[in-house]
């Protein structure tokens, strides 16, 4: 048994080979265009037919009354080839315009069911081992399905273009690095309003913190924006930046000692002043925790 | 010579063809002439065309016979394949001088292959032997239902496609499709049991 088909299916390829071995299958037909679809495809069903019925239509030719051919035929044919210069390439070369010959179309087909078959086996064997790495590896997957989303983000609020983007390549790679980490997290910060959305990496074995830009705009020359880590309910500083207008700087990374965080944060601050929260963050978000983390 | 034996007869002649042995070429031609020249005179139905399609297949198995695979399928296999396919082109490069009259005619004539008898009284062992064989044919060929093999032989020895089979007998084309497959299925099953 080959594959599996419905009942519909089956009977219709069963058709089309019919027709096809036959000499019945009109190259203006809609027929024609299904069964050279399903050669192209290599269907295993179709090639199994093809060979059957090439056999068959023997049955049917040997149904013709028996005469002999005129022996002038053969005469004229060893005269014909004793004429004929030894090609070089005749045993080589093969027109398959003047000869089609069917049972090469079975082994191709044959051939491509091989191909086919072994390519399914690889697939499968790679969606189980794909499978099995995303069932192991879930907390991971959420991370880098979040890290996706907001590296496309970025690149479209800050209109990136390939090249641009390609430029931080290394501080993406840096990133992306960062959630093979165990301990890594990407947490996802609003404003009070949850209208809007800011992101930051956090990795205790590589001591950095990267901020996204996003939804940040520049502010005025006194201020600076100033991110925090909330450990033990207590705000911590880990650094203050700026959003230069005429700068598509997609990122921005800090250096941290913190072995973890509860949440971070991000408030508007005076440029030069000692970090400390004078304001209320505008953007705020907890530390997500994976599966055993 | 069973058919073991006559398929390895086969794969020897065309190696010798494949190196020019003109002495192969002429037995392989007396083995299979009298089968292939009653198959392509009975779709073409002109002595003249039939001679020439026979001169055609073997000066195609002349020039190909190096590139023949016996893996690929059996000699004859081939051989009625490339030669049906000839016939047919023959046949329908001239379709258009017939009339519908004809081609009803046509069929009717098809029709009654199943009860044709020789045309010739050769009563040579191989002859014989190849006359059995179609017999056999026709043993078969009653035990299918009858529109199924009439449905074969019109389809094999026509060289009409199967909606020209379908509009010609008046019936449709889905009844045509089915009868085919079903006929095709059935003596692939007969031959398979014999």
């Amino acid at each position: 048994m080959i594959g599996t088909y419905s009942q519909e299916e089956r009977e219709r390829i069963e058709a089309l080979a019919s027709a096809y071995v036959l000499g019945v299958l009109d190259e203006n037909e809609s027929d024609f265009a299904e069964f050279e679809a399903l050669l192209e495809a290599g269907d295993p069903l179709l090639a199994e037919l093809l060979e059957a019925g090439f056999d068959t239509t023997i049955a049917l030719a040997e149904l013709a009354p028996q005469v002999n051919a005129p022996a002038h035929i053969k005469e004229a044919l060893l005269s014909k080839i004793s004429s004929l210069e030894m090609s070089t390439d005749r045993m080589v070369r093969y027109d398959q315009n003047k000869a089609p010959l069917p049972s090469s179309t079975v082994r191709l087909l044959r051939k491509k069911n091989r191909t086919i078959i072994s390519i399914s086996l690889l697939g499968g064997l790679l969606v189980c081992v794909l499978l099995a790495f995303l069932v192991i590896k879930s907390d991971k997957l959420e991370r880098y399905s979040g890290l996706t989303k907001v590296l496309m983000r970025q690149s479209d609020s800050l209109k990136l273009s390939n090249k641009e983007f390609a430029i931080n390549d290394s501080l993406v790679r840096c990133v992306l690095n960062m959630l093979q980490e165990e301990n890594a997290r990407l947490v996802t910060m609003t404003t009070t309003s949850q209208s809007k959305h800011q992101h930051v990496f956090f990795s205790p074995k590589q001591k950095m913190v990267v901020v996204m830009r996003e939804n940040l705009q520049p502010i005025d020359s006194n201020h600076v924006y100033e991110i925090w880590a909330v450990v033990g309910n207590t705000p911590k500083p880990i650094g203050s930046f700026v959003v230069d207008p005429h700068d598509k700087e997609p990122m921005y990374t800090f250096s941290t000692d913190l072995a973890s965080a509860e949440a971070f944060g991000i408030s508007i601050e005076e440029k030069g002043a000692t970090p400390s929260p004078k304001s209320e963050m505008i953007y705020i978000g907890e530390v997500p925790h994976f599966g055993k983390n | 010579m069973n058919r073991k034996d006559s398929e390895a007869e086969d794969l020897s002649l065309l190696s010798r063809i494949a190196r020019s042995d003109a002495d192969a070429l002429s037995r392989l031609y007396d083995k299979y002439q009298r089968k292939v020249y009653s198959a392509v005179l009975q779709i073409v139905r002109n002595q003249e065309d039939a001679a020439e399609v026979l001169q055609d297949v073997f000066l195609q198995v002349w020039e190909k016979a190096g590139l023949f695979d016996g893996d690929r399928g059996t000699f004859g296999a081939w051989l009625a394949t490339l030669a049906h396919n000839k016939a047919i082109n023959v046949l329908r490069s001239r379709r258009f001088k017939k009339s519908a009259l004809e081609i009803r005619q046509d069929f009717e004539q098809l029709s009654g292959i199943l009860s044709a008898q020789t045309v010739d009284s050769r009563t040579a062992l191989d002859n014989q032997i190849e006359d059995d064989e179609r017999n056999q044919m026709l043993a078969l060929l009653t035990q299918i239902p009858e529109t199924q093999s009439k449905a074969l032989i019109l389809a094999y020895y026509s060289g009409y496609s199967q909606s020209e089979i379908a509009e010609n007998l008046e019936i449709p084309l889905g009844t045509v499709k089915t009868r085919m497959r079903q006929g095709m299925i059935k003596l692939r099953e007969l031959l398979d049991g014999r």
